[in-house]
C-alpha cells in the first residue's frame, strides 16, 4: 500500500503499471514467474520506492542496454503516474531466449 | 547455504534417521512392540502434550515439501554477475549465460556440444568452456574462433568488459 495524501495506491496497481511499461520495451521475452506468485518486488522507503524484478530478455539484444531502457521507463512511468520518487530499479536477468 | 536451512535440513534429517533406527530396532526385536505402544498411549493421555506431537509432526510434513523448493532458490540465486548501472543493480544469473554461450558455441562448425562455466570476480571475468570437437575441423583455429565469438558476445551483448581469461579444455574429439 502507498500512501499518499487522501487516498491509497494499492502495490497490486504498482505492479500492473510496470507490467504495461515493460510491454512497451524492446528485447524482452518475459517477466519471471516467482515461486509463490509475486516475482515484481517493490520496497516502500522514506528516499522513495525500490523495484526488484526478474526478466528473461531476447536474444539478439544488447542486454546492459535493455536494462537500461526497463529501468528508465519503469521509473519515467511510476514517477509521472504515481508522483512517487523512484529510488532504484533492480534487475536480474534469469535468462537468454530466442 | 543459510544458516537456517542448514538447521531445517539437520532437523529433518535427523528425525528421519531415528524414526529408521526405531523401527530396525523393533523389526529386529531389540525393543518389544508393547514397550512403543505403552508410549504412545501415555502419551496420548495428556492433551497438552498430544497437542504438541500432532504440530511436531505437522511441521515435519509441512518442513519435508518445503525444502525441495528451498534448494530450487538457492541454485537459482546462486552465482551472479553483478554489472554497474546508475539506476539501480543489475545481476545476470549465470544459467543465462552459459545457456546463451551453449547456443551460440553450437552455431559454429565443427563443435558438437558445449558446456560453459563462468567465474566472477574483482579483476575481471573468467570463462571456463568445455567442448566436444569433430575430428574434421582444426581444432587450434576452432578454439580461436570459439573464444573470439564467446569474447565479442560478452563484451557486446551483455555488457561485460573485463573478460580476462576464456578457458577452454576440449574434452572430447568425435
Amino acid at each position: 500500500m502507498i500512501k499518499k495524501e487522501g487516498y491509497e495506491v494499492e502495490k497490486k496497481v504498482v505492479v500492473e503499471l510496470i507490467r504495461k511499461s515493460l510491454a512497451e520495451v524492446k528485447g524482452i521475452h518475459s517477466i519471471q514467474r516467482g515461486l509463490w506468485g509475486r516475482s515484481i518486488k517493490i520496497r516502500e522507503l522514506k528516499e522513495g520506492m525500490e523495484i526488484s524484478l526478474g526478466l528473461i530478455v531476447k536474444e539478439g539484444n544488447v542486454v546492459s542496454q535493455t536494462v537500461r531502457d526497463v529501468q528508465k521507463k519503469v521509473k519515467e512511468e511510476i514517477e509521472k503516474t504515481l508522483e512517487t520518487s523512484v529510488k532504484r530499479v533492480d534487475v536480474k536477468i534469469k535468462g537468454i531466449k530466442p | 547455504m543459510q544458516t537456517y536451512k542448514k538447521i531445517l535440513w539437520g532437523i529433518e534429517i535427523g528425525v528421519f534417521a531415528f524414526l529408521c533406527l526405531g523401527a530396525i530396532l523393533v523389526i529386529r526385536g531389540i525393543i518389544p512392540r508393547f514397550v512403543i505402544l505403552g508410549m504412545l498411549a501415555a502419551l496420548e493421555q495428556r492433551l497438552i502434550i498430544g497437542i504438541t506431537i500432532l504440530v511436531a509432526f505437522a511441521f515435519l510434513f509441512v518442513l519435508n515439501f518445503c525444502l525441495p523448493f528451498l534448494i530450487k532458490t538457492e541454485s537459482d540465486s546462486g552465482a551472479v554477475i553483478p554489472l554497474k548501472n546508475p539506476l539501480g543493480e543489475v545481476e545476470i544469473s549465470q544459467k543465462a549465460i552459459c545457456g546463451f554461450i551453449q547456443r551460440i558455441g553450437k552455431e559454429i562448425e565443427g563443435i558438437e556440444d558445449i558446456g560453459a562455466k563462468i567465474k566472477s570476480s574483482e579483476e575481471g571475468v573468467d570463462v571456463f568452456l568445455t567442448l566436444s570437437a569433430k575430428a574434421q575441423g582444426e581444432i587450434p583455429r576452432l578454439i580461436d574462433e570459439l573464444q573470439t565469438v564467446v569474447k565479442n558476445y560478452l563484451n557486446n551483448t551483455i555488457g561485460i568488459e573485463n573478460v580476462r581469461e576464456i578457458k577452454v579444455r576440449v574434452a572430447k574429439i568425435l
